[in-house]
């Protein structure tokens, strides 16, 4: 995978370029926003990691002409700036995802991957999770080979669950995402929506009650 | 003693010093003006009825001149008998004059009852003052060399003292009975214009410790004015002094980040080539992977003070359960049983985004510190209710395997982290927490008891 790295710092560079060249990243690494601009316009990169404080040019207008130019381009910011505005408005500017430094070489491969796979299209509509399956464009779901049908919202629910396995859901993010549409919902609603897919999923153990807190998905 | 000390702390009031200063000038003053009218009366009196002891020997002189004139002197002799009118006053006052002829050679030819004879008190010209029987006399002498005989009138001196005394009193009367009015009248309007100096004290009392903004001009007096600008421009320039501490401390956090991330990544590199090399790189990544912590908690600390605080509404139920929730793999992960007991809804109006700071700071904390495979509980509980918001206690509670080693008096301290240098952490979690509290006027308490640590935000 052709990747362009902009960092300025000589020592991060040097690091990222060696730790992500041995996780079979190909990287192409440039110091300052104008050798950035001239390489995506000499080259085409699969992936571009930037850095947003550079020398020269504010990463923000290199993202800006990037995405002038070439709409396709996965770009992965990274940077000390972390305030939320910052992540906004860097997100707003067309950026796909944002590290903050210092990170963790091997999340920051991870995440690489995981962005590359989304945005070139190869991420796949299913998930699967031990016997569960979930197609997310169909909203059909199988366990064990077998059909379950569910309703949008028990759908909503369970992908939401799945999307994170072992993570922990409060009971008011999981009633955030039930409630998506203006139709109200009843005090009991998300009780009500986790018996039935319990129950439909015939497998009552896979979403776990977490006393006080909320639920979490796990199938092992 | 006491007295002293109690007049002492009494008179550390400004407006009671200004008080007492006005009182004791006014009524100093009114004491001299007494005193001098006093004397200034005593002065006229004299003056008005020395002239009438005059015009009197005058009128005596003129009357006896013609008398003399018509009868011999002897006639007049006969007469002090019939001018002895001792049996009856016609006023009480008129034993307070009297009045004495005698001849040249000091014979007396007529008299007024009760007045020394001329060997007892020989005549003398003119104005002259004297005792009898400890009674003051004024008197006058005159004498008449044509007709050879000598007048001398007299007047008491408690007779011109009662009206010394009359006129005195009558002028000291109203400054006496305006004193208390003029003495209220004083305190009031001390207290009228000290009144600005309190709300300027007021402002400054309910401002949050954040709060640098100016205080308005509450009057149009030069002294308030000073004052609140004096404030205004100290709390100016503690602004800026804040503000670049602080920046300062978040520059210097955000510049580090850069190199850190870069030893950090440097040292994932490393490939040892034995164990001990192993065992080196991964203690340098430990330690690197600390000043990480550290730089970030000082940037959170920095920000936390920075940050003006948003108050709204919001459901700090909803909200501990969404930390929680996001704690509780770590938990898990760790070894602890996280167990939560929070009700539906409490309603409270805060600053929904430092309240994720401190509940991330605290499960942080416990996290860190608990003893392993034990539970860590955290408890939020609905108090008295405040019009439509709920008040509120939230209690973690977790169990140490070091309570010996914590200094419950040091927890909320920048980078106390007791003896438990070899645990991650930064030592800043407490203080972040703390310091947040004090800004949405949450009260924090930490206690330590039978290995058990608790730490109570109540609101």
């Amino acid at each position: 995978m052709d990747v362009l790295l902009v960092e300025d710092d000589k020592w991060l560079g040097q690091a990222i370029e060696i730790g992500l060249t041995e996780r079979d990243f190909q990287i192409t690494w440039v110091r300052s926003g104008a050798a950035a601009i001239g390489e995506l316009q000499r080259q085409e990169y699969q992936l571009l990691i930037l850095d947003l404080g550079l020398p020269d040019i504010d990463g923000q207008r290199v993202l800006q002409s990037v995405r002038r130019k070439q709409l396709a381009l996965p770009v992965m910011i990274l940077t000390a700036r972390d305030e939320t505005d910052q992540v906004v408005q860097a997100l707003d500017s067309g950026a796909d995802d944002y590290v903050t430094k210092p990170f963790d070489l091997n999340e920051l491969a991870a995440r690489l991957r995981a962005l590359y796979r989304r945005r070139g299209g190869h991420a796949s509509a299913e998930i699967q999770v031990g016997s569960l399956r979930l197609n997310v464009n169909s909203h059909e779901v199988w366990v064990a080979d077998d059909p379950v049908r569910l309703s949008r919202r028990e759908f909503d629910l369970l992908q939401l669950l799945v999307s994170q396995q072992r993570r922990v859901f409060s009971r008011e993010q999981l009633e955030r995402q039930l409630h998506h549409d203006e139709t109200p919902l009843e005090s009991n609603a998300l009780e009500v929506h986790i018996h039935n897919l319990r129950k439909k999923l015939k497998h009552k153990d896979w979403i776990e009650t977490i006393r006080g807190i909320g639920y979490r998905f796990s199938c092992d | 003693m006491r007295l002293i000390e109690r007049i002492r702390s009494k008179m550390r009031s400004m407006r009671r010093r200004i008080i007492v200063a006005v009182s004791t000038l006014f009524i100093s003053a009114s004491l001299l003006s007494s005193i001098w009218i006093y004397f200034e009366i005593k002065h006229e009196v004299n003056e008005l009825f020395d002239a009438e002891l005059v015009q009197q020997a005058r009128v005596l002189d003129g009357l006896l001149a013609v008398a003399l004139a018509q009868q011999s002197a002897d006639s007049l002799r006969q007469q002090p008998r019939w001018l002895k009118h001792a049996q009856q006053l016609a006023h009480p006052y008129e034993n307070k004059l009297a009045f004495r002829v005698e001849t040249a050679s000091g014979d007396l030819l007529l008299s007024s009852d009760g007045i020394p004879a001329p060997a007892e008190l020989p005549f003398q010209p003119g104005f002259s003052q004297f005792a009898v029987d400890g009674d003051y006399w004024y008197a006058f002498g005159m004498a008449n060399a044509a007709h050879d005989f000598r007048v001398v009138v007299m007047q008491e001196d408690s007779f011109r003292g009662e009206l010394r005394i009359d006129l005195a009193v009558d002028t000291l009367v109203p400054i006496v009975v305006l004193l208390p009015f003029v003495l209220w009248a004083c305190r009031w309007l001390v207290n009228y214009f000290f009144y600005h100096f309190s709300r300027v004290a007021t402002h400054l009392r309910d401002r949050r410790s954040d709060d640098y903004s100016p205080i308005q001009q509450l009057d149009n007096s030069d002294e308030v004015g000073a004052v609140v600008n004096a404030v205004n421009s100290y709390l100016s320039r503690t602004e800026q002094a804040f503000v670049r501490e602080r920046r300062f401390s978040a520059d210097a956090a955000h510049e580090l980040r850069t190199p850190l991330a870069a030893l950090k990544a440097q040292l994932q590199q490393l490939q040892p080539s034995n164990a001990a090399e192993g065992k080196a790189v991964a203690a340098a990544l430990l330690s690197t992977q600390r000043l990480i912590d550290l730089v970030q908690q000082l940037l959170v600390l920095a920000r936390a003070e920075q940050t003006q605080r948003q108050f709204q509404r919001f459901n700090l139920a909803a909200l501990t359960r969404e930390s929680l929730a996001s704690y509780y793999a770590n938990f898990e992960l760790a070894g602890l049983q996280l167990v939560a007991d929070v009700p539906q809804h409490c309603q409270i109006e805060s600053d929904a985004q430092a309240w994720r700071l401190m509940l991330s700071n605290l499960l942080d904390n416990a996290l860190k510190y608990a003893e392993r495979d034990s539970t860590v509980t955290v408890t939020l509980r609905k108090t008295t209710r405040r019009g439509d918001l709920d008040g509120y206690q939230l209690v973690v509670n977790n169990q140490v395997d070091n309570a010996a080693e914590i200094d419950a008096d040091r927890v909320f301290d920048r980078f106390y982290r007791g003896r438990q240098l070899d645990r991650p952490g930064s030592g800043l979690g407490m203080s972040i927490v703390a310091n947040i509290a004090k800004q949405l006027a949450v009260t924090i308490e930490f206690r330590l008891q039978d290995q058990q640590v608790q730490v109570m935000l109540n609101g």
